[in-house]
C-alpha cells in the first residue's frame, strides 16, 4: 500500500490517510483480506505520529472498511460494491450538508445556494 | 513507564516544579522548551542522576534515584555531550556493553554500525558530531532497553543524518512495550516522530498535547488589534504581541475557519507554539 | 562490575607507550641492582594511575552518561579499590619472581620488599580514591605531592638504612612476628575506613 501524505495541507493527516485507503479499496488496489501495514510501520514510512495512523485506522474500522484483529493486524473487510459506494456517497452528503449550513449562516437562501453550485459545476466542466 | 508527581527540585536561581509528567508505554514522547527551561534537570531526575527535593519520580514503577541494577539495564540514555570516553573505539565499547548488559546483541550492534558506515576500529575522538550522534544511539539501542531517553540527539546534524536517526528510532519502536522520551530544538523532528509532547517553561509543565491534535486541530492566527477585540476567544490557548498585531494559538482551527473564513489560519506547529506561549504574559 | 573491569583493562591495554617505558625502566633497574626504588616506583605508579580512573565516572562531561550504565555505587568502588590494589600487587609479584629466577636476590629480601610494596599499593588508593571523589579536579596536584612524598620517603628510609649499615631487612625480619600481626590489621582498618569514606562521598554525588 502506498500513500501520499501532504503534511502542509490543511486537511488533517488522518483524513488524508483514510480518504486514500477508502479510494484504494474502491478502485480494487486494496483487496479484501489484505493486511494493512502496522501502525508503527506507517508512522515510520510517512514520518508521522503513530497516533495519527491509529486514528485513521480506527475511523475506517468504525465505517466498516477495515477490521483490526488483536495480535494480527488490520485487514481490509469483505465489502460489496454497494457498501463502498454507499459509504462514499454518505460522505459526500455530509460535506454538502456542512457547506449548505455554512452558506445559510452567511445569509444565502436556497436559490443562491443552487445557483452557486451550478456555477461551480460549469466552471469545473470547463477546466 | 515514567511518572512524576508533585516533584520539586531547586537550584540557585532555578526551581523545577512539576505537578504531573508521564511517559506511557508504547509511545514516543517529546519535551520542548527554551534553553534553561528545565529539560535536562527533568532527564537527570528520571535517570536517577539527581534526586528531587520533594515528590516522587517513578521509573518502571520504582523510585528513580534508587533504581536497582536490573532496572538500570532496561534504560538506554543518549546525551549530546556525554558518552563513552573518547579514547575508546566502537570495538572497545562492544566489549564493555557485552559485559554490562545481558541483552546486548552484538549482531545488531555490528549490523547497525555497518549500515550507518561507522568504522569500528577508529577512536571516538576521531568521529564527527554526526557519526558520534548515530553511534551513541546505536550503542543505546543494541541492548534492547525498554526505555530510551534522548537529550537533543540530532542537534547540529544535517537533514539526511537526522532522517537516518529518526528511522533508527522508528525501527526500535516496532517492538511493543517500549517508550522513547526525546528532547529537541528541531521542531520538525518532533512533529514527524512523536506521539505526544510536553512543553516546559521555567521549570513548569505548561502544556501537554498529542502531535496529532497539534497538527490536525490546533491553528495559528495572525490578527490586528481591532480584529482581536471582535474575536471569540473561546479556543485561544495563548497569544503574544507582534509588530503586526497579535499571534494566537488556538486549539480548534475549524471553529475559526468556519466562523471567520476571511482570517488566514495556519496549522499548528511546535516552533510557533513555543514562541506564542513564551510570549504570552 | 565486570563491565567496569573491562573498561579499565582496555584502558591499560591502550597505554602502550607508558607500559613500554615502565618495562624499560624495570629492566634498567634490575640490571643495576637498585631493587628498592624500582619496587616502590612501579607499584606506586600503577596504583596511582588506576586509582585516578574513577575520575571518568565522577567528573563531567562523561560522568552523566556513564552513571546511567547498570552498576551500583558499591560495585564501582569495589572495582576501583580492587584493580588499584590487586593489579600493582600482581605486577610486583611477577617482578619478584623474575628477579628471583634471575638470581638477583634471595627470597627473604624479596618478601620484605614485596610486603612494603603491597602495603603502599593499598595505602595509595585508600588515600587517592576518596580524595578524588571529594575534590575531583582540584585533587590532582595535592595527590601528586602526597605520592611524591611517600615515594621519596620510602627510598630515603631504605637508603639511609643502607648507609648506616643498618640492614632494613634484618630489622624487619627480627620484628617479623610483630609486624606480621600488627601491620596487615592496620592496613585493613585503613582500607575499610577509606572505603566507607569513599562511599559516603559518592552517595552525595549528582550528575
Amino acid at each position: 500500500m502506498q500513500l501520499q501524505i501532504t503534511p502542509s495541507s490543511m486537511t488533517p493527516i488522518y483524513e488524508q490517510i483514510a480518504d486514500q485507503i477508502r479510494l484504494q479499496i474502491k478502485e480494487k488496489i486494496l483487496h479484501p483480506q489484505d493486511l494493512l501495514p502496522s501502525v508503527r510501520a506507517c508512522a515510520r514510512d510517512y514520518h508521522i505520529s503513530a497516533l495519527t495512523v491509529k486514528k485513521a485506522y480506527d475511523l475506517l474500522e468504525s465505517e466498516g472498511f477495515v477490521k483490526t484483529v488483536q495480535g494480527k493486524g488490520t485487514f481490509v473487510c469483505q465489502l460489496s460494491e454497494n457498501v463502498i459506494q454507499e459509504e462514499m456517497q454518505r460522505q459526500v452528503e455530509e460535506a454538502f450538508e456542512s457547506a449548505i449550513a455554512r452558506a445559510k449562516r452567511l445569509g444565502m437562501n436556497d436559490e443562491q445556494i443552487i445557483d452557486l453550485v451550478q456555477l461551480l459545476l460549469e466552471g469545473d466542466s470547463l477546466s | 513507564m515514567i511518572e512524576l508527581t508533585n516533584v520539586k527540585r531547586s537550584y540557585p536561581g532555578f526551581t523545577l516544579d512539576i505537578d504531573r509528567f508521564s511517559v506511557e508505554e508504547g509511545t514516543i514522547t517529546g519535551v520542548v522548551g527554551l534553553n534553561g527551561s528545565g529539560k535536562t534537570t527533568l532527564f537527570r531526575l528520571i535517570t536517577g542522576l539527581a534526586a528531587p527535593d520533594e515528590g516522587s519520580v517513578m521509573t518502571f514503577g520504582h523510585q528513580a534515584d534508587t533504581l536497582p541494577v536490573s532496572l538500570k539495564k532496561e534504560i538506554g540514555a543518549v546525551f549530546v555531550d556525554s558518552g563513552f570516553p573518547k579514547w575508546m573505539t566502537p570495538a572497545d565499547v562492544q566489549s564493555v556493553l557485552k559485559a554490562f548488559y545481558d541483552s546486548f546483541d552484538p549482531a545488531q550492534y555490528n549490523q547497525l554500525l555497518e549500515q550507518e558506515k561507522l568504522p569500528k576500529d577508529k577512536m571516538l575522538s576521531m568521529y564527527s558530531s554526526g557519526m558520534l550522534a548515530k553511534f551513541r544511539i546505536i550503542a543505546a539501542l543494541s541492548h534492547s532497553p525498554r526505555f530510551l531517553l534522548l537529550d537533543e540527539p540530532t542537534s547540529g546534524l544535517d537533514v539526511a543524518a537526522r532522517r537516518e536517526i529518526l528511522e533508527l528510532l522508528q525501527n526500535y519502536m516496532m517492538t511493543p512495550g517500549r517508550s522513547i522520551l526525546i528532547s529537541s530544538h528541531i521542531a520538525s523532528d518532533l512533529e514527524t516522530l512523536c506521539d505526544d509532547f510536553w512543553m516546559i517553561q521555567n521549570g513548569k509543565m505548561v502544556l501537554h498535547e498529542s502531535v496529532d491534535a497539534l497538527t490536525g486541530e490546533y491553528g495559528i492566527l495572525h490578527v490586528s488589534d481591532s480584529q482581536l477585540e471582535q474575536l471569540d476567544l473561546a479556543a485561544v490557548r495563548a497569544k503574544t504581541k507582534t509588530p503586526g498585531g497579535w499571534d494566537l494559538l488556538v486549539s480548534d482551527r475549524k471553529f475559526y475557519q468556519e466562523n471567520y473564513p476571511a482570517l488566514p489560519i495556519e496549522k499548528g506547529n511546535i516552533d510557533d507554539l513555543l514562541l506564542i506561549v513564551e510570549g504570552d504574559h | 562490575m565486570k563491565g567496569l573491569f573491562i573498561s579499565d583493562l582496555i584502558w591499560l591495554k591502550r597505554q602502550k607507550t607508558m607500559l613500554l617505558l615502565l618495562a624499560l625502566l624495570t629492566a634498567m633497574y634490575i640490571f643495576n641492582d637498585s631493587l628498592s626504588f624500582m619496587f616502590s616506583f612501579i607499584a606506586l605508579f600503577l596504583s596511582v594511575l588506576l586509582s585516578r580512573s574513577i575520575q571518568d565516572y565522577i567528573t563531567q562531561p562523561n560522568a552523566r552518561f556513564l552513571q546511567t550504565l547498570p552498576f551500583d555505587l558499591r560495585s564501582l568502588l569495589m572495582e576501583k579499590y580492587l584493580i588499584s590494589t590487586l593489579f600493582p600487587a600482581a605486577v610486583t609479584l611477577i617482578l619478584a619472581i623474575v628477579i628471583f629466577v634471575m638470581g638477583k636476590s634471595d627470597w627473604n629480601e624479596l618478601c620484605v620488599l614485596m610486603s612494603v610494596t603491597f602495603a603502599s599499593s593499598v595505602l595509595i588508593p585508600s588515600i587517592i580514591i576518596p580524595m578524588t571523589i571529594r575534590y575531583k579536579d582540584k585533587s590532582q596536584y595535592m595527590l601528586m605531592i602526597i605520592v611524591a612524598i611517600v615515594a621519596i620517603g620510602i627510598v630515603m628510609i631504605t637508603d639511609t638504612a643502607q648507609e648506616n649499615g643498618i640492614s632494613l631487612i634484618d630489622s624487619i625480619s627480627s620484628n617479623a612476628s610483630l609486624l606480621l600481626n600488627f601491620l596487615p590489621a592496620l592496613i585493613m582498618v585503613f582500607l575499610a575506613g577509606s572505603f566507607m569514606l569513599s562511599r559516603r562521598f559518592l552517595a552525595k554525588e549528582e550528575y
